[in-house]
């Protein structure tokens, strides 16, 4: 059955986050199917398949995992983009965020987020924040027919 | 340039009220005056013309009288001749005695005349030499029947036919006297009813004039002014007015510049606004760093002193209580970032004013209270609580706080009891209190109850940020109330709040 797990994509600029994270979600041994990306050109690219992950494996991931707030490209453009792209629209796309800020939540469920879990300061919480949201839809949810990009 | 400054005072449209006013009246009052004047002159000119032709019918009289007795005396004396009757003599003597005060009164009355004083002079040797006396002496002396004196007969005719005529002369003068004066008392009296009648017309026309010249120059400014400054009234921009120095001119002045310094205010108000709406904005993503930045480390904080915790197998017993306490702080940092936050948002957050059901509204957050500690055996009392205008959503808060705290400081007490009423109204205000039996607090620090972060009691004494009473005066600050409190050490507390009618809140 883990075999058959499609990729979690974390998008996600601080490396002690991206650690965390990876703590949170190998209690739930999905190790080995997060990919990581630093910020949100880069979260494209690899959705897009192209310049550094021009070779990677074709098939969108099970679940985005999305920061707001990261360099060059935000959160909100990458959801933006997705959600207006043909072949990316059906990807569940989770905003992971620091921010409690009501015009954030607004605008991306606007823009069409599946979900938006604010990171709880404590470690306990976080890690259930994150195994639920991991555990779900990487292996709850029953995805979307695979329409790859690329 | 003196010339000028003159010529330039004197343009009407410079000239003060007061005076405009004087003109304005003077206007028709002068020719009235004038018209009076030449009435009154010409009255008296009528008047003397009258006095004129009065005298000449006197003397007219006088002539006819001297006449009269000039004929009685002749009449006496050849009467006498007639028929030797005394009564005659008597009657002669009668006529001549009263001719002689007769002629003086009538030398009198013609002595401005000198051509009638002429013919007057000439009446004297007529009279001496009328043979009257003569002819009574000569009767007299001859008895009756005898042949009458007809030389002295013929004598008294010729004279008294001179004197006739001389009478007659001055009679005709007189009478042409009289048409000269009667026709100059007429014309006085014809141009005196001309003068007034041109000069009524005149003064007419000076008013007319001058109603039009006080329409023009004052009532049209005048209105002119009290719109303009009705548009200032309304905010609207001023129309432009003539310039002049008189006082319409000078109120006309002070609205322009009532206008202009409204504009500049209006403009400074404006410019303070948006200076302010962009201090918001800066604030708005102060807030937004604060909570994405700083959540951040204390989550990394937390996260790595747990994962820590979980190979803590190196680490001894104080050691772990350490890693306790750094995770403890790190979240108790959160909570106050958090509570910051909420605080902050309070205070930038629309309002949505609505009536509101206070009393479902405080009987339910007292429901959340206690289904948060259930086991707390606290007596709540809630008076009949009159509805309020305000936001639904912060007024909750308001009395999440208020009544959560009422709880939290009654807990060492032995019989709690919360109780939420309200006080007569003042000034329109309604004033809602909430009173419990706990802790209470000393009044020297009442001031700082309301303030953010502040707390009257050791954080673990009692846990909280201290940013609830804050939360509570910032929402009744932003319904345009008030917020106080009083109390005791281990009396208990009561909190006020005083909430404004509908129309304040902002």
């Amino acid at each position: 059955m883990i075999a058959d797990l499609r990729r979690i994509l974390l998008a996600e600029d601080s490396a002690n986050d991206v650690e965390l994270t990876i703590a949170a979600l190998g209690d739930h041994g999905l190790v080995n199917h997060i990919d990581v990306v630093r910020d949100g050109a880069e979260a494209l690219d690899y959705l897009y398949r192209r310049d550094a992950y021009a070779g990677r494996t074709p098939g969108n991931p099970a679940v985005l995992l999305l920061d707001l707030k990261m360099p060059r490209v935000d959160g909100l453009e990458v959801l933006r983009q997705i959600k207006g792209d043909q072949r990316l629209r059906t990807i569940p796309v989770v905003m992971l965020t620091s921010s409690r800020e009501e015009g954030d939540l607004i605008r991306s469920y606007e823009l069409g987020a599946n979900a938006y879990v604010v990171k709880p300061v404590e470690f306990g919480d976080f890690m259930s924040a994150v195994r639920q949201v991991g555990g779900f839809w990487a292996v709850v949810n029953e995805a979307p027919p695979r329409v790859a990009a690329g | 340039m003196r010339a000028r400054d003159l010529r330039d005072r004197l343009r009407w449209a410079n000239v003060s009220l007061r005076y405009k006013g004087l003109i304005v009246v003077g206007i028709p009052m002068l020719p009235l005056v004038v018209t009076a004047f030449l009435w009154y002159s010409n009255q008296r000119r009528a008047d003397a013309a009258d006095g004129l032709v009065a005298h000449t019918l006197k003397v007219k009289a006088e002539l006819s009288h001297t006449l009269t007795l000039l004929v009685d005396a002749e009449l006496g004396a050849r009467g006498y001749l007639l028929t030797r009757d005394p009564e005659m003599v008597r009657a002669f003597h009668a006529a001549t005695a009263a001719l002689v005060p007769t002629l003086r009164q009538l030398v009198q009355d013609v002595r401005d005349d000198p051509s009638q004083i002429a013919r007057l002079r000439k009446m004297g040797p007529l009279a001496r030499n009328r043979p009257l006396s003569s002819i009574i002496a000569h009767a007299d002396k001859m008895p009756a029947g005898s042949p009458p004196p007809l030389d002295l007969l013929e004598r008294s005719r010729t004279s008294m036919k001179g004197l006739r005529d001389v009478l007659q002369e001055m009679q005709e003068a007189e009478d042409a006297l009289l048409v000269t004066r009667s026709d100059e008392a007429r014309a006085a009296r014809r141009q005196g009813t001309r003068v007034t009648i041109g000069g009524l017309v005149v003064g007419l026309a000076g008013g007319v004039f001058a109603m039009l010249l006080f329409t023009r120059s004052v009532a049209r400014r005048v209105g002119d002014v009290a719109s303009n400054a009705k548009r200032l009234a309304r905010g609207e921009a001023l129309l432009p007015m003539e310039a002049s120095r008189d006082e319409v001119g000078g109120l006309a002045d002070a609205l322009d510049r009532a206008g202009a310094l409204l504009a500049e205010r209006d403009a400074e108000l404006r410019r303070r606004v948006e200076q302010t709406a962009a201090a918001n904005r800066e604030l708005e993503s102060f807030s937004y760093s604060v909570s994405h930045d700083l959540r951040a480390p204390l989550r990394h904080i937390d996260g790595f002193a747990s994962l820590l915790e979980r190979r803590a197998d190196g680490l001894d017993e104080q050691g772990r209580k350490h890693l306790r306490t750094i995770r403890e702080a790190a979240t108790r940092m959160g909570q106050l970032v958090d509570d910051l936050l909420s605080f902050s948002r309070m205070g930038r957050a629309e309002m949505a004013c609505a009536d509101v059901d206070l009393h479902t509204l405080v009987s339910d957050v007292v429901e959340e209270v206690r289904r948060d500690e259930p086991t707390r055996a606290i007596e709540w009392t809630i008076d009949p609580l009159p509805p309020v205008y305000g936001d639904r959503a912060m007024l909750r808060v308001a009395f999440r706080n208020l009544l959560a705290n009422a709880a939290k400081y009654t807990g060492p007490v032995a019989h709690p009891t919360v109780t939420v009423g309200t006080l007569p109204r003042v000034n329109g205000a309604q004033i809602v209190y909430v009173r419990d039996n706990g802790v209470g607090f000393d009044m020297t620090y009442a001031h700082k109850l309301f303030g953010v972060f502040q707390r009257l009691h050791a954080a673990d004494e009692f846990e909280g940020t201290g940013i609830g009473l804050a939360n509570v005066h910032r929402i009744v600050q932003r319904h345009g109330g008030r917020t106080w409190a009083e109390g005791a050490v281990n009396q208990g507390a009561t909190f006020f709040i005083a909430l404004p009618d509908q129309g304040e809140a902002g």
